[in-house]
């Protein structure tokens, strides 16, 4: 076994370079830009959502368990509630057994339209081209990434750009070094798509603007979270001593990071930057917290632009290609005083007010 | 002999290979603490389990158990502001009711350790929801915080605690008539009933207190991250199963017992950090983790084979 040793991860090298000393400033410029309370860039032409009361959304979760999963349907339901449908939500518990099951169902007793989240579309695609064959639209979220190809039969993909999530991160580091080389550590988890999206995002961003950072992914199950990152990170930044970041591709990663890395005494030393926004990770960058940067997506309003294309797809519309979902990046300097668990807080409440004025019925 | 400690064995060659290929990383005192103090949640999860397996039961609400606590605790202390040692007695007191639960379906009504134990943990994981709303809850307080990460001689409290009952199960199992009747429960049933052992209550007990353990595990768990996560207990029920099971192949070969429980787990984990300090890729750990398992055991086997020709 340990013949195995052999497969030894790759790491760029850790050469100064100026593309280094010019990327830096670049890098400031984009998570800055990132750092304001997003504005709503109208998606597309308005219609006329009045037809839509009475009707009824069925909204298939993957797992019931995860907040933002959640956060995303009660966006979703609380858009259907404005126009007048009511709403069926069916939770998968993270089976695909039971996404196709619910899935059948909604096909079934005519769901005038779909929203799916947390529950990758993949995975039941016969149910999706059985929606598609009885003119129901379903629209996933957050699931894929923005760039994706829709699978057949699916109206429409509300996400985000993983890579460009990846890159903020990427671009924090880059910034604060100004130049300086440094060792990052990346935790990656290769068994969602777009988290591979998300680490390609930060590592081809780290190559463009700091060829100098020499960088390190180690993979992470996401089944062995608690059991594994600890001594990941400790082991890690004990292999490599000049590691001074560490960037979880997800906040629920980080959970594990921040304790690890003050356990290993280096809280003074090596930072998190990580992302998905979750309200207890914000409250660690409001206090600078070994994790000192967050980026991440407004899941209610994703809902809400969820809601936006099956609108569009029951009325005979075309869907949607870009939703223009914000990403924001948080920084201990603009949470002073934000409440982390309020979304309302975080970004703004005015996207309900333009989509309500983008159907018609405000 | 030899038989009895073919595991410890392969622990000290697999130690001194590693040093002598990553001497300035792996035979440090940093890497010791690492591979100690990171898995000492594990180890106390593993050494309750061991109660329940001695008397021939399964335990698999453990994983859950110690998911729900951690919630519980942080919930109670964090969210409804709650005195942090009623917070803890509380969680202490629903694992034992649990365990008690346990025991009432496996050994009153007669259902199998694995359906009712799963059907627990089951419920447990639906009530961890229900009380976290599925989000990740902060507030543990810094009291608690600082206690688990506390350090005595370079390790922190958690190891202790974890040393610690190893050494009292190591004792109960080894040195009282409790811990022998234990065994002769598991051994066979209805031949210790025979001699009137009191059979249903030694079952009855080895779920409490392993619920009670799993518990204390959680709030462990909680404390070390300063809050808690809807589904962390699940990550925890394999590898304990695995620590448990690998055991019983040293020490004592052929019973669960304490400290070949707590040498197996520092076993895989101490492979697995060898590896990651040489940069290997991270598939070739887990590779890793089911290979010493089975050659672990198989080595065991063998020597067992040659010792008694």
């Amino acid at each position: 076994l340990l013949a195995s040793a052999a497969y030894a991860r790759p790491q760029t090298p850790a050469t100064r370079s100026d593309s280094a000393d010019l990327g830096w400033q670049k890098a400031k410029q984009n998570y800055l830009a990132a750092t304001k309370v997003p504005g709503f860039i109208n998606p597309g032409p308005s219609v006329d959502a009045s037809s839509l009361k009475g009707k009824k959304l069925w909204i298939v979760l993957g797992n019931g368990g995860v907040p933002f999963i959640v956060a995303i349907a009660n966006g979703a339901k609380e858009a259907a509630t404005a126009l007048g449908m009511s709403v069926k939500i069916v939770d998968g518990h993270g089976q695909p057994a039971n996404w196709n099951r619910a899935m059948q169902q909604a096909v079934a007793q005519n769901a005038a339209g779909i929203i799916t989240t947390g529950a990758p579309p993949p995975l039941f695609k016969a149910q999706v081209v059985a929606a598609a064959k009885k003119h129901i639209p379903v629209v996933d979220t957050l699931d894929l990434d923005q760039t994706d190809p829709l699978t057949p039969g699916l109206f429409a993909e509300v996400s985000i750009s993983f890579a460009k999530s990846g890159a903020l991160q990427a671009d924090y580091v880059i910034a604060q070094q100004k130049g300086k080389a440094t060792h990052v550590l990346i935790l990656s988890d290769n068994e969602f798509p777009s988290e591979v999206k998300r680490v390609k995002g930060m590592k081809a961003e780290f190559k463009k603007l700091a060829p100098n950072i020499s960088v390190t992914v180690h993979d992470v199950l996401v089944s062995k979270l608690a059991t594994d990152i600890p001594s990941v990170t400790q082991t890690e930044l004990r292999r490599d001593s000049k590691i001074e970041w560490v960037l979880p591709t997800y906040d629920a990663q980080a959970v594990y990071v921040v304790p690890a890395i003050k356990q290993a005494n280096l809280a003074n030393k090596v930072k998190v930057v990580s992302s998905d926004n979750v309200s207890s990770n914000l409250d660690w960058v409001a206090k600078s917290e070994v994790q000192v940067f967050d980026v991440g997506p407004p899941d209610h309003w994703i809902g809400w632009a969820g809601m936006d294309n099956v609108v569009r797809g029951i009325l005979g519309k075309p869907a949607v290609k870009n939703a223009h979902i914000p990403l924001r990046v948080f920084l201990p300097s603009n949470l002073k005083g934000v409440n982390t668990s309020n979304e309302d807080a975080l970004y703004g409440a005015k996207f309900r007010d333009n989509y309500k004025s983008l159907w018609g019925i405000k | 002999l030899l038989f009895d400690y073919a595991i410890v064995l392969l622990f000290a060659a697999m130690i001194l290979v590693y040093s002598i290929i990553e001497p300035s990383s792996f035979f440090t005192y940093g890497n010791l603490q690492t591979i100690v103090d990171t898995q000492a949640v594990l180890v106390l999860l593993a050494l309750g389990l061991t109660l329940p397996l001695v008397t021939g039961e399964f335990d698999l609400s453990i994983g859950a158990m110690l998911g729900f606590t951690s919630i519980l605790l942080t919930y109670l202390v964090g969210v409804q502001h709650w005195n942090m040692a009623a917070a803890i007695a509380v969680s202490l007191a629903v694992g034992a009711a649990v365990g008690f639960i346990n025991g009432f379906f496996v050994v009153r009504i007669g259902v199998g350790a694995f359906i009712t134990t799963l059907a627990t943990g089951t419920i447990l994981s639906g009530l961890t929801i229900a009380v976290s709303n599925g989000e990740i809850l902060n507030g543990v307080p810094q009291s608690l915080q600082d206690f688990a990460s506390h350090q005595f001689l370079g390790l922190a409290t958690p190891v202790y605690l974890a040393l610690g009952l190893a050494v009292v199960l190591w004792y109960v199992y080894e040195h009282t008539p409790v811990g022998r009747y234990l065994f002769f429960v598991g051994a066979g049933r209805d031949t210790a009933r025979l001699v009137g052992l009191p059979v249903d209550r030694l079952r009855w007990s080895a779920f409490i207190a392993c619920g009670l353990i799993s518990s204390g595990a959680g709030i462990i768990a909680a404390a070390q991250l300063g809050g808690a996560v809807t589904g962390v207990g699940e990550s925890y029920l394999l590898p304990a199963y695995a620590a448990a099971f690998l055991g019983a192949t040293t020490i004592k070969p052929g019973r669960f017992n304490a400290w070949g429980t707590v040498i197996a787990l520092y076993l895989v984990v101490t492979g697995t950090t060898g590896l990651e300090l040489m940069g290997v890729e991270n598939w070739v750990e887990y590779v890793f983790d089911g290979g010493a398992l089975i050659a672990a055991v198989t080595f065991a086997r063998v020597v067992s084979r040659e010792s008694t020709a």
